[in-house]
């Protein structure tokens, strides 16, 4: 088992800096960058003759560091994660994982709601669907579900923050403070953006779960459970779930990035200081190193999940052995 | 004191004001009237300014001072204390008072050296500085007299010792770039440097007083300093550094309390505020909110005191669901226009970029996309004193709506004449924004429009999402046509300079006359206003007859609404309104209901 976690682990580090080959230059070839917003708003401002806007393109891309190969960037930058520095913001300046590990703990948290939510309804309803199959019930379940799966996140967050604003008078709260300041407050701030995230992954693992069940129920297992004078609930719940549980856990992990790429739209929405957002303005602003950043940070969670499902495996199946 | 451009400027303006009952208020009227009105919008007085039901009626407070003609005012009696809360789409990244690209925390921290009068452009006397002179005829020595005893927020290092002249000198120094090298900073990063074009040296003589020397005489230096981004701090600041906003301190009427980011930055009163009775508000909070419907949301649930840029369908919404906010709308600073590139050969002729004016149907455009309440522009924004008033614009050949058949055909022989046939052989893009939602919407109007009037026209659009990717080719100057907005600055010569001119910074379509460049380069020197003004006229006249570097559509109009126990926005509701927004706050003020 060792021996695997160890292969697995050193299996993502080519991963890793194909990752970080493809961050540094795909970001470069955005359209436009922080030299041309600098000197759109110079101009801008009416500063009178352009000669200086000239000198200012070269002034600030060697300030900057972007006047070197994208080759040399890439390697500082890899030198410097090695001693986990991410690099300083173009714009003002400040450190990276700082500025990361400022927004993680809010989009960690809406996540982690989103998940014990999601996971809180749809086993339950795709328990309940798969048991009943065809029936009127299974079909209202079925049909809320490819509901849920086809509404996306920003139409059901604007309209959470908008209709009862306009209906009643009363909005979400939007101003933000942190777990430790007011925790009933804080909660109510991050439910509501979770929840959005939650309604789709809910849905998704919701179909995964009756599919599952619907395909263990078939099986030989179950069947003898079943002689055995066992009851509904006992060969549901003691016998096959947890074998249906386990597509749905790998599905639970390649959400990761679902989650991560709803919070640019969930936070923004409902104005939280997380990752989403900050890589959002990041974009804008073409900064690029916070850019890098993220998305660096990302991939390895997103690597290190999926390391953490595998391993998962089996404890969930102990008839899977790793060698 | 000699008599010269700027004395004298002061004097007729306000004569003008004060005889005419002109200016901003009624130009903006005049604006109205001739775009006709929305019969669902609210009332609307000749200020272009309206109040919803519950708004309306007298002055506020000796700070907030008498409103203009037309200005609306809010009702009720001031209530010190409480606090206003505005959103932001985020919170500030650059706190560097003079190399900050958009707006920062010195615009409620701090305050300029000179102040504009919102409703009639007029450089006055501001907080600060309580009097300007030119010591001379030739312009090279101007005076600056600072209102004494004027306190530093008590933060070290200054810990409010008095704000001076040596404080002033030295903003006045940094502004141009002269510290860049001390500092480490690339001199290019004082990007308003040319506010100030032509001083040379800035010295305090003793401890009120300023002299300012001159290379060469700048008429449009006093509203240089009027400009948003060249705000005053204690010469200390340096020292301090731009890192830390928690650590800055100016003379302003708020204190830093709070900045946490992408979160809200707070501020609270400063209780040593030069000006006496002001800030009225203990707190002032800038809530982030980069989502709009979240805004409107916020705003209807009185979570936030203000919304401003508001759409069509948002003032509908917002209307309806809080019908006690007040509801305020004027013509701004900003212009949209079509820009024609002319390294592209077609551009080149005048008679191509004239069939095209002629053609617009400018009404059809900004109805189209705001309803009433914006101008008529041409070659100057029509708040500058000097620039064409939207009914003059109106009245001319194009612009004017009930000559459009004829303006049309006009255009068609001209656009023959000049070798393309009903546009045949004239094949370009116009660029725009995606993400400033107008510049597609005219882009797209102005397809069509050449397509009605120039069978043979190919006209092309092509969108870029966000200001990063557009600005690229724009300043690079590779496109044909570019669908964009242009905020004013606050001189009509600065304007026209950097815009127009050879040498401009924004002239991104190459245009390149040497009568331009001539009449600009004599109105920047010329000191005397009315030849300064006659000059200015001439440029007007000429670009609509002759030159054409540009096709502006029209000027914006700014639609804001507060919530009812606010008052004071009679402040801003004038000729410009741009980030001293946050320094008028400090005037405003919580009613009686």
């Amino acid at each position: 088992m060792t021996h695997y976690i160890v292969r697995r682990a050193l299996g993502l580090v080519p991963t890793f800096l194909i990752l970080l080959l493809l961050v540094v230059v795909l970001v470069r070839l955005i359209p436009g960058d922080i030299v041309d917003i600098l000197l759109q708003e110079q101009g801008g401002g009416g500063s009178g003759r352009s000669a200086e806007l000239a000198l200012g393109r070269e002034q600030i891309e060697a300030r900057l560091g972007l006047d070197r190969p994208v080759f040399v960037q890439y390697v500082e930058y890899a030198a410097g994660l090695l001693q986990g520095d991410l690099g300083r913001s173009l714009w003002d300046d400040r450190p990276v994982r700082e500025m990361i590990l400022n927004r993680v703990p809010v989009t960690a948290e809406v996540a982690l709601v989103a998940i014990v939510v999601s996971l809180l309804t749809a086993i339950p309803v795709g328990l309940i669907s798969a048991v009943r199959q065809d029936t009127p019930i299974d079909y209202f379940l079925r049909s809320a579900l490819i509901l849920g799966i086809s509404l996306p996140n920003f139409a059901i967050a604007t309209a959470i923050v908008i209709f009862p604003a306009i209906w009643w008078g009363w909005s979400v709260s939007f101003t933000y403070v942190s777990l430790t300041e007011d925790p009933i407050k804080h909660l109510t701030l991050i439910i509501p953006p979770a929840a959005v995230l939650g309604v789709q992954l809910s849905a998704s693992v919701a179909r995964m779960t009756r599919t599952m069940m619907l395909e263990v129920m078939q099986e030989d297992y179950v069947r003898t459970a079943r002689s055995k004078g066992l009851t509904g609930s006992q060969v549901v719940l003691g016998h096959a779930l947890k074998n249906a549980l386990i597509p749905v856990v790998t599905l639970l992990g390649l959400q990761v990035t679902f989650l991560i790429g709803g919070s640019v739209i969930t936070e923004t929405v409902f104005a939280l200081p997380g990752l989403g957002r900050l890589l959002l303005e990041a974009i804008a602003n073409r900064d690029y190193p916070v850019i890098q950043g993220i998305v660096v940070s990302v991939g390895l969670l997103v690597m290190i999940t999926n390391l953490l499902i595998d391993i998962s495996y089996g404890y969930l199946d102990p008839r899977i052995r790793y060698s | 004191m000699h008599e010269n451009y700027w004395t004298r400027r002061r004097l007729s303006r306000r004569d003008t004001l004060r005889l005419a009952g002109i200016g901003t208020a009624g130009l903006t009227g005049a604006a109205l009237i001739g775009c006709g009105e929305d019969e669902d919008a609210p009332a609307t007085n000749g200020a272009g300014a309206t109040t919803a039901p519950g708004g309306g009626g007298k002055g506020g407070p000796d700070g907030a001072g008498p409103a203009g003609e037309g200005i609306p005012v809010v009702e009720g009696d001031p209530i010190p204390g409480g606090s206003f809360t505005s959103p932001a789409t985020s919170t500030y990244l650059q706190h560097d008072p003079h190399t900050a690209l958009g707006p920062n925390i010195w615009h409620l921290i701090g305050e300029k050296a000179l102040e504009q009068d919102q409703r009639t452009g007029e450089v006055v006397p501001s907080l600060l500085i309580e009097s300007f002179e030119v010591a001379d005829d030739q312009g090279l020595e101007l005076i600056f007299k600072v209102r004494p005893g004027i306190e530093t927020h008590d933060i070290p290092p200054f810990s409010g010792r008095v704000f001076d002249a040596e404080d002033v000198a030295f903003n006045m120094m940094r502004i141009i770039g002269a510290t860049a090298e001390e500092e480490g900073i690339p001199v290019a990063s004082f990007q308003r440097a040319s506010m100030l074009e032509g001083m040379e040296d800035a010295e305090a003589v003793d401890e009120t007083t300023v002299r300012m020397t001159m290379s060469r005489p700048n008429s449009s230096i006093f509203a240089g300093l009027t400009e948003n981004r060249v705000p005053m701090m204690p010469r200390e600041m340096v020292e301090v550094g731009f890192d830390d906003p928690m650590a800055m301190g100016g003379t302003g009427p708020f204190k830093m309390v709070e900045f946490e980011p992408g979160v809200r930055m707070a501020y609270g009163r400063f209780e040593n505020y030069h000006q006496e009775g002001n800030p009225q508000f203990d707190r002032y909070v800038q809530q982030v909110l980069p989502d709009r419907a979240a805004q409107v949301s916020a705003f209807i649930a009185g979570e936030i005191d203000s919304i401003g840029a508001l759409q069509a369908h948002e003032l509908t919404t917002l209307q309806a669901a809080r019908p006690d906010a007040n509801y305020f709308t004027w013509v701004d600073a900003n212009w949209m226009h079509f820009r024609p590139n002319m390294t592209y050969e077609p551009f080149a002729d005048f008679r191509v970029r004239k069939a095209m004016q002629l053609a617009i149907d400018y009404a059809g455009m900004a109805n189209g996309y705001w309803g009433e309440g914006w101008a008529y522009h041409a070659a100057l924004h029509p708040n500058y004193p000097e620039g064409w008033q939207s009914d003059r614009v109106r009245a001319l050949p194009g612009y004017n709506p009930d000559t459009k058949e004829q303006d049309r055909a006009e255009a068609v022989k001209m656009m023959d004449a000049a070798g393309f046939a009903n546009g045949s052989g004239i094949d370009f893009e116009t660029l725009f924004v995606e993400a400033i939602a107008d510049t597609e919407e005219n882009a797209i109007r102005l397809q069509s429009q050449m397509g009605e009037v120039f069978s043979g026209m190919v006209v092309n659009v092509r969108g870029y999402p966000d200001l990063a990717s557009y600005s690229k080719p724009q300043s690079e100057g590779n496109f044909r046509g570019v669908s964009y907005i242009i905020t004013a600055t606050p001189d009509a010569v600065l304007e026209a300079i950097s815009q127009f001119h050879s040498q401009g910074s924004r002239n991104y379509g190459s245009f390149n006359e040497p009568g331009l460049d001539d009449i600009l380069d004599r109105a920047q020197a010329e000191l005397d206003i009315d030849a300064r003004t006659e000059l200015l006229d001439e440029f007007q006249q000429r670009f609509m007859d002759e030159w054409l570097p540009l096709i502006v559509f029209y000027a914006r109009p700014y639609r804001s609404m507060l919530q009812g126990r606010i008052g004071g926005f009679d402040q801003t509701a004038g000729t410009w309104l741009g980030y001293s927004t946050g320094n008028e706050i400090g005037q405003w003020y919580q009613v009686v209901e």
